[in-house]
């Protein structure tokens, strides 16, 4: 597989997952074209038997997106700016429904990472865990405590 | 709304990148170089390239090594009037191929104190070594050594005249002289020894009133006093036997404790201009 196709094929992987990690489109389109320019870079050092593509390149995009809430002086200010809920006056999704879009909005950067990587991309937890360089179990114990936060909040709205 | 519920409608999410998103990866995708692949033209460029390093490694590896055997020359050379350079070219050629660590040692023993001391480490520099140690002795001049210093005149001279004869020989190795017995080495060493005792005896002799001894010594010592001064060449022989130039100091005033009292060797004699 060429650099050419793999970025063509998993363009939408990485947006929405910096979509949903960042909660700014806006900075998700940033951060994207940011991650494929690295990867262009380091395209000589993927190796197939480590791991798939997307999973290389959702690792690429949260060490872009971890090093764009690091690297300026705004640091905190922006990683508080992108964990306040009055910041998303954008949609998740299209498709999504009101309240969860809400219910979405009030989790934490992490827990909506969690949820994008092994529900909206589809990622086992053995690869969600190596994006987010933590253990499997973590991963499902975190992707667990963010269904249950969604599920109370959709309840309470309801 | 369950768990279950919540996944169904987050798994019908989709987020597509928009359109300027998309043509600017794919204008970041083009600058891509083409793979690289290993075709059979560079594999027969690299092969050759790849076997010369190897042999190179080898060579430096099997040239550097060393064998494990220690190859030791331990002759010890008589180089009192060989020049430098001859001198050096009779180092051993070293076998190619291998490395050999030599270890050598030279003594030099040689007559006159400045100038043969500065051939000697000469020799020594021209041999590739350095000098682990310079033992330098040199005659007294007082008259109360005068007879005595006739005698080991005499001794340095048969001694310089018999090192003279085997320095016509060349360069000699000292191991096989040692086995063959080295007379002029033995009458440099004993001769003084005998010479004290015969001078400890007389002046013994002398204190406790022996007449026919004492008479004989004041002869000798007024035939001692006739002698002319020794010529520079003598003294310079002389100069080569610390033993008898230094003990000589000693034979008027022994102790009488017992034969040899009184024949210890002066600490550091004056040195010879």
């Amino acid at each position: 597989m060429s650099f050419a196709e793999a970025a063509e094929q998993h363009l939408d992987d990485v947006y929405g997952y910096l979509a949903w990690f960042t909660g700014d489109r806006g900075v998700a389109e940033e951060l994207t074209a940011e991650t494929f320019e690295r990867a262009l870079r380091l395209w000589h050092r993927f190796d197939p038997k480590r791991g798939s593509v997307r999973t290389w390149l959702c690792q690429l995009a949260r060490t872009v997106a971890l090093d764009h809430f690091r690297s300026e002086r705004r640091r905190v200010r922006r990683e508080q700016l992108a964990a306040a809920t009055e910041r998303f006056d954008e949609r998740f999704a299209d498709s999504l429904s009101p309240d969860l879009e809400r219910a979405l909005r009030g989790l934490s950067a992490g827990e909506r990472e969690v949820v994008a990587l092994r529900v909206l991309l589809d990622l086992d937890a053995g690869s969600a865990a190596r994006v987010l360089g933590i253990s499997p179990t973590n991963c499902t114990t975190r992707l667990n405590r963010a269904l249950r936060k969604l599920e109370e909040a959709l309840h309470v709205a309801a | 709304m369950s768990q279950r519920d919540v996944l169904a409608e987050l798994r019908t999410a989709q987020v597509e990148a928009p359109a300027q998103l998309r043509a600017r990866v794919r204008l970041i995708a083009a600058q891509a170089p083409p793979p690289r692949r290993l075709t059979r033209r560079r594999l027969l460029l690299a092969v050759p390239a790849l076997a010369a390093a190897a042999a190179i490694a080898v060579a430096v590896v099997v040239s550097t090594r060393p064998s494990g055997t220690h190859v030791t020359h331990g002759s010890v050379f008589r180089a009192e009037a060989q020049p430098a350079p001859k001198a050096a070219a009779s180092a051993p050629a070293p076998p190619n191929g291998r490395v050999v660590r030599y270890g050598a040692s030279l003594r030099l023993r040689v007559a006159g104190v400045s100038d043969a001391v500065k051939r000697a480490l000469h020799v020594t520099s021209a041999l590739g070594g350095y000098p682990v140690s310079v033992h330098v002795a040199t005659a007294p001049h007082d008259r109360a050594a005068a007879a005595a210093d006739r005698t080991a005149a005499r001794t340095a001279a048969d001694a310089g005249r018999r090192a003279a004869d085997r320095r016509s020989h060349g360069t000699r190795r000292r191991a096989p002289a040692r086995r063959g017995g080295d007379t002029a080495g033995g009458a440099l060493r004993h001769r003084p020894a005998r010479a004290r005792l015969r001078h400890a005896r007389e002046a013994h002799a002398l204190r406790a009133g022996r007449a026919p001894v004492a008479r004989r010594l004041r002869r000798r010592r007024a035939a001692a006093a006739r002698v002319a001064p020794r010529p520079a060449a003598a003294r310079g022989r002389a100069a080569q036997e610390p033993l008898i130039c230094a003990k000589t100091r000693k034979v008027g005033s022994p102790t009488g404790s017992s034969e040899n009292s009184g024949l210890t060797q002066p600490s550091s004699p004056p040195r010879d201009a």
